[in-house]
């Protein structure tokens, strides 16, 4: 019966119906399930088949950001339970997300968010055109593993070897690994400012972020 | 005399996606993300939001302001045998394809980052090759500093060609030196010769960048042609169906001709047909495909419908190299929307979904080109031209060799003769790759060919131009 109840979970997310997803979670809660059992055993398996979907090319992007979204939503219901148990998900590394500042293009970003979430990370995603500071206090506030810059326009690259500067000169680098994208970048860029990573696309940036975070 | 051409909306479908698009203006809006913008609208009672520096557009002033965009666009040349009449050639304008990051040698297959000498050598072939009409910067050189880049590559396109240019301008403060630099070049003011156009590309779905938008807003002041680009991708950025994808580009581009002419009545707009589709592996931009066709095939009708002179989206690939990939995609791509009429076609250069760009891939679109150029062609079929008199003369057997028919013909191009592709007997063994011959001809021609430099004292003055702006942009 209860593997019943985390089968309806998982599936939620494997069909990207967020609010269903929601639903699900807290009706688990009401039914005194612990959050954690209903995470591990419900929405992460859904996760976990989606991510193995879209590695067999049976899935595309359309059902990795809908499940991701159901996946998200479904964790919403779930973090005060989690936060009032001191239990903390098991995810494969915290990340902040966003699109550099004077930048408004967001899809690029959007998609290696939902990917990373996919594969297990806890994303935050900062938007588009992210002053500088504003990622500083984003690094400060949730002590990320990983910073993912993405910047669009020759002309906002420049903010991307900015926003690494401010974070040395905030005692910060040491902490996070940067990783930067975005079409007219380039590897020569990542390595010209100091940046840890640099993904073409967002099926690579998953497998850096991972390669990065156990080097 | 009959031309081939092409079409896929009927009067109904027309009508149907025009009316979505106004539903979409009026009803959802459109973001502008700069307050100027707003300024402009708000003057002519458009609904403004000043929190989301977004507007509603109504209906009336789309059709006002369509009414008042020129029919024809003049893009001049530095020397005026190089000028282009877009709206009114029977033939279609062909442009070079812009803003690679990476530079491919063809022969080593090696990938590096351009620069402004790259730049230069991609310019003067652009120069050289006939089929160019209009150039572009191939190749966004890495060693410029980006606060100025943009002069540097306009000094260098008005320096290595005499055709017209056109780039993107991202920065309001570079439109004072940049108009400067084009008077002190033509001699005269933009108004009389524009030697310059600007692409303005809005961001999917149903958004403006702001600077971008600040220098159109300057530009148009000085009747400099805008050639608005929205570039919204199916499935990602834009609905995943053709007509969803035609409705978010055409309110995009319908959007800034609204913005436009108010700004600069009956200011010159050329619409660009840069819509294309999103890989759902990867999100990534694919410049070419089937669906590419059809939807450059689509918003080129939409845009005759709205008589707005059109730029598209033409011989492009997402091939790594300019391999048979390559000239499948640009072939397909490029053919369908000189059959449909575009005034002008993005045809050389684009390799990997336009982040590479190789010598080899130049030349061997200017083949395309002649091939669709001569696909293009109207044809006669009155009496002469099929000549009765000689199949009667010939008749049964025989051969038409000794006509004079035939001597004429041959040499007025009714025959198409290739400069790079490959024709006759097999031979004994492979001959040495198309590829490599296509960039050895392109090294020739960069070697052979300079355009009419600039006179000394104007390519000082537009030193000095670059060099102050860049110790006033320090400060």
């Amino acid at each position: 019966m209860v593997d019943d109840i985390f089968a309806k979970m998982a599936q939620t997310v494997i069909d990207g119906e967020a609010e269903e997803a929601a639903e699900l979670a807290q009706a688990g809660l009401d039914a005194g399930i612990s959050p954690t059992d209903i995470l591990d055993k419900g929405f992460v398996k859904g996760i976990d088949e989606v991510g193995d979907l879209f590695a067999r090319g049976e899935f595309f992007l359309p059902e990795l950001v809908q499940g991701a979204e159901a996946m998200k939503a479904a964790v919403a219901v779930l973090q005060p339970e989690l936060d009032k148990s001191k239990i903390g998900r098991k995810v494969a590394g915290v990340a902040v997300a966003g699109t550099v500042a004077g930048d408004i293009h967001e899809i690029g970003k959007t998609i290696v968010c939902s990917m990373l979430s996919a594969a297990g990370f806890e994303v935050y995603d900062a938007g588009c055109d992210v002053a500088v500071e504003t990622f500083i206090a984003q690094v400060k506030e949730r002590q990320p593993d990983l910073l993912l810059l993405s910047a669009l326009l020759t002309t906002t690259m420049p903010n991307q070897a900015k926003t690494i500067q401010a974070l040395k000169d905030a005692g910060l680098r040491e902490g996070v690994k940067v990783m930067i994208g975005g079409a007219p970048t380039t590897r020569a860029w990542a390595d010209e400012i100091g940046a840890d990573g640099y993904a073409e696309d967002a099926i690579e940036a998953v497998a850096a972020a991972k390669s990065i975070l156990q080097a | 005399m009959s031309k081939p051409q092409l079409t896929l909306l009927s009067r109904e479908d027309k009508t149907f996606l025009h009316e979505r698009v106004v539903e979409v203006l009026e009803e959802v809006g459109i973001a502008f993300n700069s307050p100027k913008a707003l300024d402009v609208l708000a003057a002519a009672e458009v609904p403004v939001d000043r929190d989301r520096l977004s507007a509603r557009i109504p209906r009336e002033l789309v059709e006002t302001c369509l009414s008042m965009v020129p029919q024809q666009v003049l893009l001049a040349g530095r020397k005026s045998e190089h000028d282009i009449w877009l709206g009114e050639a029977a033939m279609p304008a062909f442009t070079a394809d812009g803003s690679a990051t990476y530079v491919l040698d063809d022969a080593s297959g090696r990938l590096r980052e351009g620069t402004l000498a790259d730049l230069r050598r991609f310019l003067r072939l652009l120069d050289a090759l006939p089929e160019v009409d209009v150039t572009w910067s191939t190749v966004s050189p890495r060693d410029l500093d980006p606060r100025t880049s943009l002069l540097e590559i306009v000094k260098a396109a008005l320096s290595e060609s005499t055709k017209h240019t056109q780039d993107g301008v991202r920065q309001p403060e570079l439109v004072s030196p940049l108009i400067d630099i084009l008077e002190a070049v033509s001699g005269a003011p933009l108004t009389e010769r524009p030697l310059f156009s600007a692409i303005d590309c809005t961001i999917a779905p149903l958004q403006h960048d702001p600077r971008m938008t600040d220098a159109c807003l300057d530009l148009v002041a000085h009747k400099v042609p805008i050639v608005v680009m929205p570039m919204p991708l199916s499935g990602t950025t834009a609905p995943m169906s053709l007509s969803g994808t035609c409705i978010v580009h055409l309110a995009e581009l319908l959007s800034a001709v609204v913005l436009f002419q108010l700004r600069s009545p009956r200011c010159p707009i050329v619409a660009s047909t840069a819509a294309a589709v999103a890989d759902m592996r990867t999100g990534r931009y694919l410049c070419a495909g089937p669906e590419k066709a059809l939807l450059n095939l689509a918003l080129i009708e939409m845009c005759k419908y709205y008589r707005l002179p059109t730029e598209a989206d033409g011989v492009g690939s997402d091939a790594k190299t300019a391999d048979f990939q390559a000239g499948a995609e640009g072939m397909a791509t490029g053919l369908v929307a000189a059959l449909a009429g575009a005034d002008a076609i993005i045809a050389f250069g684009c390799l990997g979904g336009a982040e590479v760009t190789s010598l080899a891939k130049v030349m061997l679109d200017c083949e395309t080109v002649r091939m669709i150029e001569k696909t293009l062609q109207e044809v006669t079929l009155h009496a002469d031209s099929t000549v009765l008199d000689d199949i009667r003369d010939v008749g049964i057997g025989g051969h038409y060799l000794g006509c004079k028919s035939t001597r004429r013909l041959a040499r007025d191009g009714e025959s198409f003769q290739s400069r790079l592709f490959r024709r006759g007997s097999p031979g004994t063994s492979v001959p040495p790759s198309i590829v490599l011959e296509a960039a050895e001809r392109a090294e020739e021609l960069i070697a052979a060919h300079q355009a009419e430099p600039l006179d000394d004292d104007v390519t000082t003055y537009i030193d000095g131009i670059i060099r102050d702006f860049s110790l006033l942009d320090a400060d």
